[in-house]
């Protein structure tokens, strides 16, 4: 059970039993109170009805003593007064009187007119005996005569303890009084046996007891018997503790002496436990009664009834308490059940069981409604888990897409490492979803390179599916009709007709002649590409594009066609660059691109690329990325069959020879001086060495048709990284680099030179071009001096 | 303060001056048990008490239970004196060596020719008083203040040599009561069939308080207040004893003086004692009562710091005020002297 739950418990029982526990106490106390008040009552009512009939039963006894010595008295008066006829009379009023043990007439001895003295009548072995005494001296001194004597009146004794009679007796004496004087005193011996029998036969309750005080205060009766007969009232008092308890124990006394009925409370001497005495006095004789009961013991009944009274509210509030643990457990336990259930809930256990409803109070209902919650719980939860599992299935199909995306554009860079002249970078930073932005090169033959870019519209998988079909169409298409405007108008038709979307793609594509530097391209609803010129200016290549690919069949596309020189930059790009938007909404715009290229045109492509780039991402600011930003950018260092005049300077060196096979020393002289003056490698000049044999050879071999001595002419530029050499001769013309291309310009009959010769200086010279000059061959011939990434000759 | 208070209070009073006593005379401490090898053989011998057993005769229980008449060398059986039994009178018949009796009692029969001596004078100050109603019975509408307010009065007094006191104080204070002979009770008080009645203040006197009468209802005149201070209780034997025995006669004197100074550092041990007696004889006392008369008796035994006499001894005075009072009353034959009357060791001489 955990602990909160026990306190629910626990709490509700402890309320309930506790207010139902102090009502119960409240109510037995008032009950307990008023019927104690009740009992006492009883009680004191009942030992005083017991006092007064004790005290009475008592009175009468002594009473019917008292009147059989009177009535003997007065016999006495009236008859003879001699031995004989008194002793008659004793013995008749003995017979007469059997509680009487002993009688006396006693004369007194101013008296002398009578025969006796003393006659004393006791009984003895049942019958009656009477004895003359005559010692006055002894027996005159005692209280039977002397008080009555002097008092003049009958007087009852002190009790005493008479050893001929065995027995405590007190003795009534009458006097006889004539002319004044006490003539004759009569007495009557009483036993108290009938005393103790009376005082043993009352009914009193077990605890409870009888004092009987004589007019001195001793005990005759008292539960205590070394007390009877020895102490007084005062007597005790005195071996009382405090001085409040012999005050009021004297009290009592002094009271009950006088004779006055009364009930009180007070402090037994025995054992100072509050007792309660209810006293009466015997008026025949002036004794006092009292009947003693201890408090304990008035109240016992009270007691009695009040234990019982808390059995009873006891074995109530135990039920009380089961009824109320079961109530409080029919409440904590389906809730703690549903505490459970709950736990289970959070793991995610939906299956999870609740308590049955078994009522429709607060706790039933507590539990639909958390029924209820189960169920929307576990429904939300597999509408989330299949709503997640389709949001990542998107997110996987994305992805996917995003791979295919990255996978179709060509990646390796450089990307013709064997082209010296030809540096191309190109790069594509997706947006977050998948664009659809492409781009792709490919050199379609070893002098024209194909350029395209792309941008697809729409995102996700159709867009980039719609690409990767796109830029291979356009690829495929371009290396058969190698017309651009031709590809866009075939690849265009062929996308359309399959296309029930509405996407489409805005296309840029190209093909550069790398000898002449002619590009010639179409745009089909693209950003317009920039030309960084070497000069330093840009030139934004503006056409009239058509419209974008796989829109509507049957568009029109046109090819036009620019000139590129030597080491001018054609960058591509798409919207993505220009369409970049900071937080404030300002886009990068193509002015700060033309101005950005501008002014890093003379950077190799990869680092100008990417400087664009990260101008785009800097002017972003932190705001997200729309769409792809595709840049490709390339420059070819220089196009050997470039038409346009460059003013050419004067040569670094010259050589004159004659067509003579013995001038081939000097030629490799004079190689080999400029070689090492300039620092050739040697596998350079080895080569260049080569060529220039082949072609002196070759010209002096077949340019000329007679036996003349005429001069071949070789002029030496250092250009950078390039030699230009050209060789002129006044043979007959000879174009060695319309031996590659069919071309119809081969009608002039011409010994076939060796294929091979032909073939090493084109492979091993960076450039070769011709022009007929008048009558001058001139053959032009580029070497590169220095290949960064690999020597063609190594 | 209860009466039991002022009772011991009185008593803790004297046994300091007890203990000072006793420092000078260096006893042996109470606890001691009769100890000292007791003589090879002990003289029995006898003493008869003045009444019933009771307080009054303390010293004696106390002498006898701690031994100390043994370590004197002497048996001593202790008799009960009584209606039935006069001590001198068991003297006299040879009885008893040894007696308690009154001093007046004891002069008067000197005078009358019987040889005794007193041994030792115990009883140094008079205990008599008189008792009163403060509303005479007799004339219920007058109050009894003082002494003289008795003249005419009915009043209760003892027979014999014990109505003296009474008699030499009615003669001091010039009044004539109605004397009433009182016997063994005071009944005849109780009942309001006498003004005034004669009690010993350590006795009859704290009787009648524990037999309900009221201190408020009555009013009591010490005769030693009024005049009257005759020694009472002596230790007596016959002449011939003394002059035959004096050691044993001096040895039973320092012994019982020993008991009654041990009664009075001890006195509950004492009332044990004495209630053990009382109990015996079924008599009708009982321990607080013991317990008054045990501390009124020692007041009269032994000698506050201003009392005029000493420790078991008599003066020359009282004996001759005890004599003039006696012939007063009485004739006597012959006028015994201080001398022949008592023992040296009896004898109080002034410093």
């Amino acid at each position: 059970m955990s602990h909160r739950e026990t306190s629910l418990v626990w709490r509700l029982t402890a309320l309930i039993l506790g207010g139902a526990g102090l009502v119960l106490l409240a109510i037995l106390a008032f009950s307990h109170f008023a019927q104690r008040r009740l009992i006492l009552e009883q009680q004191l009512a009942r030992s005083d009805a017991l006092a007064l009939a004790a005290a009475n039963h008592i009175d009468a006894e002594i009473s019917r003593a008292e009147v059989a010595v009177r009535s003997t008295a007065t016999a006495w008066a009236l008859g003879p007064n001699n031995r004989a006829s008194v002793t008659a009379l004793i013995e008749a009023t003995l017979q007469a009187q059997p509680q009487l043990f002993g009688m006396a007439v006693a004369i007194p001895t101013t008296e002398t007119s009578t025969d006796y003295r003393t006659l004393y009548g006791l009984r003895r072995n049942g019958a009656v005996q009477v004895t003359e005494r005559n010692r006055p001296e002894l027996d005159y001194i005692e209280d039977w005569f002397y008080l009555p004597y002097y008092l003049r009146r009958p007087v009852w004794s002190e009790p005493y303890y008479d050893p001929v009679a065995q027995a405590r007796m007190i003795t009534y004496a009458v006097p006889i009084l004539q002319e004044g004087r006490v003539v004759a005193v009569i007495t009557g011996d009483l036993p108290l046996a009938w005393l103790r029998q009376l005082i043993q036969h009352l009914p009193l309750d077990k605890g409870s007891s009888v004092v009987l005080l004589s007019t001195q205060g001793i005990f005759i009766n008292h539960p205590d018997p070394k007390v009877e007969m020895r102490e007084t009232v005062f007597s005790l008092a005195e071996t009382l503790a405090t001085p409040e308890a012999v005050a009021e124990l004297k009290s009592l006394g002094w009271s009950m002496l006088r004779n006055e009925p009364g009930q009180r409370f007070y402090s037994r001497p025995l054992d100072g436990a509050r007792a309660y005495i209810n006293h009466r006095p015997v008026p025949s004789i002036g004794w006092a009664m009292g009947v003693i009961v201890p408090e304990d013991q008035m109240l016992a009944a009270s007691r009695r009834q009040t234990e019982i009274n808390l059995i009873v509210g006891a074995t109530g509030l135990v039920l009380l308490l089961i009824a109320a643990l079961i109530v409080a457990y029919s409440l904590a336990s389906p809730l703690r059940r549903l505490a459970v259930a709950a736990n289970q809930l959070a793991t995610g256990q939906f299956d999870t069981p609740l308590p049955p409803v078994r009522r429709r109070d607060e706790v039933g209902r507590l539990t639909e409604s958390f029924a209820a919650m189960r169920t929307e719980l576990r429904d939300y939860i597999a509408r989330l888990t299949s709503t997640t599992a389709a949001k990542e299935k998107i997110a996987s199909e994305l992805a996917i897409a995003h791979q295919i995306q990255l996978g179709i554009v060509p990646k390796l860079f450089p990307p013709f490492p064997q082209r010296q002249d030809l540096d191309l970078f190109a790069c594509l930073e997706p947006a977050r979803e998948v664009g659809g932005d492409l781009y792709d090169f490919a050199l379609l033959d070893p002098d024209h390179l194909y350029v395209a870019i792309g941008d697809v519209s729409g995102k996700g998988v159709p867009a980039s599916l719609l690409m990767a079909v796109g830029k291979t169409l356009l690829k495929s298409t371009i290396q058969a009709v190698r017309d651009p405007a031709r590809a866009l108008v075939m690849v265009n038709n062929e996308l359309s007709e399959h296309n029930d979307t509405c996407m489409f793609i805005t296309a840029f594509c190209g093909v550069l002649n790398l000898r002449t530097g002619d590009l010639t391209y179409a745009n089909a609803g693209h950003n317009p590409p920039l030309i960084l010129r070497a000069s330093g200016s840009v030139d934004i290549l503006r056409s009239k594009p058509g419209p974008a690919l796989a829109a509507m069949p049957g568009s029109r596309y046109i090819s036009q066609a620019v000139r590129l020189s030597g080491s001018d930059v054609l960058l591509l790009y798409t919207d993505g660059v220009t369409e970049a938007m900071n937080p404030a909404n300002v886009m990068f715009d193509e002015p700060r691109l033309v101005d950005l290229a501008g002014r890093e045109r003379t950077q190799r492509m990869k680092p100008l690329v990417e400087k664009i780039v990260a101008a785009v991402h800097t002017h972003a600011d932190g705001a997200e990325q729309s769409d792809d930003i595709t840049l490709l950018a390339m420059r070819v260092v220089n196009y050997p069959d470039a038409q346009s005049v460059t003013p050419t300077r004067a040569p670094d060196a010259e050589l004159a020879l004659k067509n003579r096979r013995e001038d081939l020393t000097h030629l490799v002289g004079w190689l080999e001086t400029i070689g090492e003056r300039s620092g050739w490698p040697a596998p350079f000049v080895i080569n260049l060495n080569l060529a220039l044999e082949e072609w002196f050879v070759n010209v002096v071999s077949y340019a000329f048709t007679d036996s003349a001595e005429h001069p071949i002419l070789f002029r030496l530029w250092h250009e950078g990284e390039l030699l230009r050499l050209e060789i002129e001769d006044d043979g007959r013309p000879f174009d060695p680099t319309a031996q590659a291309l069919a071309d119809t310009t081969a009608g002039i009959d011409q010994r076939k030179i060796g294929g091979l010769g032909i073939h090493f200086i084109r492979r091993t010279m960076a450039g070769m071009t011709y022009r007929r000059q008048g009558d001058r061959n001139i053959l032009t011939l580029t070497a590169r001096l220095s290949a960064p990434d690999s020597h063609p000759l190594s | 303060m209860s009466p039991l208070h002022a009772l011991l209070s009185r008593a803790s009073l004297a046994c300091c001056g007890l203990a000072l006593a006793l420092t000078l005379r260096a006893e042996a401490p109470a606890t001691q048990p009769p100890a000292d090898t007791p003589p090879a053989e002990l003289k029995p011998t006898s003493l008869v008490l003045l009444w019933h057993h009771q307080a009054q005769f303390a010293g004696y229980y106390m002498a006898l239970e701690r031994g100390f008449y043994r370590r004197e060398g002497l048996d001593v059986t202790l008799r009960r004196g009584g209606p039935d039994v006069r001590p001198a009178d068991e003297l006299a018949r040879g009885r008893t060596e040894f007696c308690v009796a009154m001093l007046a009692s004891a002069l008067e029969r000197r005078a009358n020719g019987r040889p005794l001596v007193l041994l030792s004078q115990i009883v140094n100050r008079s205990n008599f008083s008189l008792v009163a109603w403060k509303r005479p019975p007799s004339e219920p509408s007058t109050t009894i203040k003082q002494l003289s307010d008795l003249d005419g009065h009915p009043v209760s007094i003892w027979e014999a040599d014990l109505r003296l006191p009474y008699l030499a104080c009615f003669d001091v204070q010039k009044i004539e009561p109605d004397i009433i002979p009182q016997y063994y009770a005071l009944s005849l008080f109780f009942h309001h069939g006498v003004d005034a009645c004669a009690v010993m203040r350590y006795n009859e006197y704290h009787r009648l308080i524990q037999h309900g009468v009221h201190p408020d209802d009555i009013v009591i005149f010490n005769l030693w207040e009024h005049g009257v201070t005759l020694p009472e209780d002596g230790l007596y034997t016959l002449e011939r004893t003394w002059q035959e025995q004096p050691e044993k006669c001096a040895a039973f004197v320092k012994a019982s003086l020993e008991g009654w100074r041990y009664a009075r550092a001890h006195p509950e041990e004492t009332l044990d004692v004495v209630m053990r007696y009382v109990e015996q004889d079924n008599l009708p006392t009982n321990r607080p009562h013991m317990r008054w008369m045990l501390g009124e008796i020692l007041d009269s035994i032994f000698p506050a710091e201003n009392s005029p006499w000493s420790l078991g001894k008599l003066s020359p005075q009282a004996f001759a005020e005890t004599l003039k009072l006696i012939k007063r009353h009485s004739s006597l034959p012959i006028e015994p002297t201080f001398e022949e009357f008592t023992t040296p060791e009896a004898r109080h001489v002034a410093p």
